[in-house]
């Protein structure tokens, strides 16, 4: 009936590549880790830091001298942090662009104010 | 008749979870029933849907009433997940089932959907203060998925009154396991 996609489509495919790839890396980390040192446990803690933070420092630490397995495990939680943001960030556009829809436009708004908020928390 | 047990049951919800399980438990043999009425509030939030049931082979037609109460309701349980990490799931499944009248898949999956985003909130809270243990969360986000996965694609395949006895089930252990916590103090 319609040609554009459905919201549902959308959403879905934004939250299974998140999850997926989010899998991905953290499989990766731990297979790495395993296969360097022999054990499973990652024996680390996370600074406390803001999402916004976290998500920077993961980024900055992908080249090739500063790689390890942590980096790969920490990207994973992050991507699997920024997956529900970027699925209201994309209902949001969607109520606005697609559907032309002003209430639920404003409603995704809010919860996106609210995550945003909360990404920079500390 | 399903329809004065189902209102009686539902009004007492704000008073305990002990009431919820039982009324629950109490319609657990029933199917499904629509609600009768839409009340301003929730037309104007236009709490409607439809999805085909792959069980019995026919499509649902569903409305969600009384968003007034069930918003607030919301907030709270927001707020106990946050407290106790116990994930909003299970209070937000109540909430769906017993006061804005759900079926139970629905509310199920919609619970689901959401769980991330109000998750989120919550979890930066725990970042910042440094509280995550990644060397636990990796093993736990792989077998998670990896059950959830298995279980969506159970969940389409049985009945809504399956759904409600295994939620029944899961709300009990939840709660002997949050009362055996609470006793020893961990």
């Amino acid at each position: 009936m319609r040609p554009r996609p459905d919201m549902e489509v959308v959403v879905g495919s934004i939250l299974l590549a998140g999850v997926l790839s989010s899998m991905a890396l953290l499989a990766a980390g731990l297979a790495w880790h395993w296969v360097r040192s022999g054990n499973m446990t990652l024996d680390y803690s996370l600074a406390g830091t803001t999402v916004f933070q976290f998500v920077l420092a993961d980024i900055a630490q992908l080249a090739p001298d500063t790689l390890r397995p942590r980096v790969l495990v920490n990207l994973g939680i992050a991507v699997l942090l920024l997956t529900p943001y970027v699925r209201v960030l994309a209902s949001m556009l969607y109520f606005a662009l697609v559907e032309r829809n002003l209430k639920y436009s404003v409603f995704a708004a809010l919860v996106l104010l609210v995550l945003t908020y909360s990404l920079f928390l500390r | 008749m399903p329809w004065p047990a189902w209102e009686e049951a539902s009004s007492s919800f704000p008073r305990s979870p002990l009431a919820s399980w039982l009324a629950l438990w109490l319609q657990r043999n029933e199917a499904w029933q629509p609600i009768a009425s839409h009340d301003r509030f929730s037309r104007w939030l236009e709490l409607a849907g439809g999805y085909d049931d792959r069980a019995c082979g026919e499509r649902i037609e569903y409305r969600a009433g009384r968003a007034a109460l069930g918003g607030p309701l919301m907030f709270g349980a927001g707020v106990i997940a946050g407290l106790l990490g116990i994930g909003a799931g299970a209070l937000k499944v109540l909430i769906h089932d017993l006061v804005m009248g759900l079926p139970p898949k629905v509310s199920t999956t919609t619970s689901n959907l959401i769980i991330g985003v109000s998750a989120l909130a919550g979890t930066s809270v725990c970042l910042a203060a440094g509280l995550i243990d990644p060397g636990l969360a990796a093993p736990v986000v792989l077998g998670v998925t990896a059950g959830a996965y298995v279980g969506t694609r159970i969940l389409v395949r049985v009945t809504n009154e399956t759904v409600r006895r295994i939620f029944l089930a899961v709300l009990i252990v939840l709660a002997i396991e949050m009362i055996v916590r609470g006793i020893r103090g961990g």
